[in-house]
């Protein structure tokens, strides 16, 4: 099976300095010798609390962060030294409602991104069609994005993360401020590109989501990987009753990675 | 060509655009144009002159910097406040090509304010519009607008580094005001201030379109202009630049998205 993301004790530090006269530095820690692989083809979920490190990851990941230590790399590329390599063949959708032109049209906003993904006119304007139908925007198209609900907001922005067709889709809480008619349809678009061969790594907080979609979890917190398996694995390696669910596991799991950090004071397990 | 304006156009009304005419005539037209009327009137109680033709000229020039220093230097910290950063970073497109097209749409309205501005605060206060050769001007107004949205672009850059946008742009906006020889002649400035002057844009289109009211030889004009263009290419170059090293830097400290 072909590797498509590889991550090797990947570690990312961020310094702060507090203070005018008396200048401190503080180190934190947002990711701690994280090691996994993603599969072509593959729906990985990376899991966690508030905190854990995931969207420092997938932002070493889509080339908008350096790793400290580590090896990352996408499509066989180092995300530092090869970014531009890598960033025509992914995209990435952030949950919120930040990342679009709220004083365009919804079709403004996909063309211009299709230009800055250089697809030629006649080519985008196919596509934007196609993917407003997608996401259920066509009717809205031409009106302005700031009379959008949240919900239309996400929609659009899982339009624009396809607008390059591309080869790893990474999604940041997509299913955020989704209605469940919203969060069904991107399911089945996860599931559409998953079909045609495209490679989707995702973090969410629904756990329930992440058993549907995810052929593989990795479960994260305080930086470092505490679990990774496929979600019916996990739940029987984990489980302490029969019929647990992956977030009755997924709670078991935290709470039991930080009662051994608690006993190794604050140290990982 | 056609794919470089359609996205220019698109950008510049997602960050810029006015949706309403009202809107755009206060914000670019009666805005900039009372500022002239300050600055004249200044001069001429200052200089005891009603001959404000100089200032009339230098003053329109400098109503640019509503658009080019408040509105491109901040348009980066705006891709970066509104999340849109990402996008931009990450898109396979040239970063110059992007920053081009930000600059195209502004610089187009930098010209119709300067020269409405122009126009109104001459007929306002009497200066000989008869006499001026329109399309010498034309050129000169061109060539320092382009310099003065490049001029923009670099100092917008460094917005990807810092938060202080505001006390850059405010700064900038003094210096302009000034050393490019709008309001003080650049010959009566200190060495140093003769220096500032030098490495500003606009200070050579202001001289070569106040030439214009008096005697002038074209190869007069034309040294000016060519050395307005020396600099905004030079300003385009730094822009770049910058922009390729915030980029690394903010990659590197995490900075990219923090604001």
């Amino acid at each position: 099976m072909m590797k498509v993301v590889e991550v090797k004790e990947l570690q990312r530090d961020f310094d702060k300095k507090t203070g005018i006269l008396r200048k401190k530095k503080e180190r934190i820690t947002a990711v701690k010798g994280l090691s996994f692989s993603v599969n072509k083809g593959e729906i990985f979920g990376l899991l966690g609390q508030n905190g854990a490190g995931k969207t420092t990851t997938i932002k070493m990941l889509i080339t908008l962060l350096a790793p400290t230590s580590g090896t990352c790399k996408v499509l066989g590329k180092d995300v530092y030294k090869d970014a531009n390599d890598i960033r025509k063949k992914i995209n990435f959708i952030f949950g919120g409602e930040l990342g679009v032109y709220r004083r365009l049209s919804a079709r403004d906003n996909l063309l211009y991104f299709a230009g800055l993904y250089k697809l030629p006119d006649s080519v985008a304007e196919t596509k934007v069609q196609e993917l407003l139908e997608l996401v259920n925007l066509s009717k809205d198209a031409d009106r302005l994005v700031e009379t959008y609900s949240k919900g239309m907001i996400q929609r659009l922005q899982i339009a624009r993360g396809l607008i390059n067709d591309p080869e790893i889709i990474f999604m940041d809480e997509p299913t955020i401020g989704l209605d469940p008619i919203g969060a069904q349809m991107l399911h089945n678009i996860i599931l559409g590109l998953k079909e045609k061969g495209c490679t989707v790594l995702l973090t969410t907080h629904y756990m329930y989501e992440a058993d549907e979609l995810c052929d593989r979890v990795a479960i994260m917190n305080h930086g470092e990987l505490i679990a990774l398996d496929t979600p019916a694995n996990m739940k029987s390696k984990y489980s302490l009753n029969k019929d647990q669910s992956l977030e009755e596991v997924y709670i078991q799991l935290i709470q039991y990675n930080e009662s051994n950090r608690e006993g190794k004071g604050g140290e990982g397990v | 060509m056609k794919q470089f304006i359609k996205m220019s156009f698109v950008d510049f009304k997602g960050h810029l655009g006015p949706f309403r005419l009202e809107e755009f005539l206060t914000l670019n037209i009666l805005n900039p144009f009372l500022t002239l009327v300050f600055y004249c009137l200044l001069a001429g109680y200052t200089y005891k002159t009603s001959d404000l033709t100089s200032w009339v000229i230098g003053n329109s020039f400098l109503l640019c910097t509503s658009v080019c220093i408040f509105s491109l230097g901040i348009v980066f910290t705006r891709e970066k406040q509104c999340g849109r950063i990402r996008s931009i970073i990450c898109s396979p497109l040239s970063k110059l090509q992007i920053m081009l097209q930000k600059g195209f749409f502004p610089c187009l309205v930098c010209i119709l304010t300067t020269l409405v501005g122009f126009l109104l605060g001459g007929v306002f206060f009497h200066v000989p519009l008869g006499k001026i050769h329109w399309g010498l001007y034309g050129c000169i107004l061109g060539v320092a607008m382009v310099g003065a949205c490049s001029f923009g672009l670099a100092i917008g850059a460094i917005g990807l580094l810092t938060d202080q946008m505001h006390l850059i742009l405010n700064t900038v906006s003094a210096v302009m005001l000034i050393f490019t020889g709008t309001n003080f002649p650049v010959a009566q400035l200190p060495f140093w201030g003769r220096g500032i002057a030098k490495v500003l844009p606009l200070t050579r289109s202001v001289e070569a379109a106040k030439l214009l009211c008096d005697d002038f030889t074209m190869e007069q004009i034309m040294r000016l202009l060519l050395g307005e263009v020396l600099l905004s290419v030079c300003y385009l170059i730094i822009a770049r630049l910058i922009l390729v090293y915030a980029e690394h830097k903010a990659i590197k400290e995490g900075t990219l998205e923090l604001f």
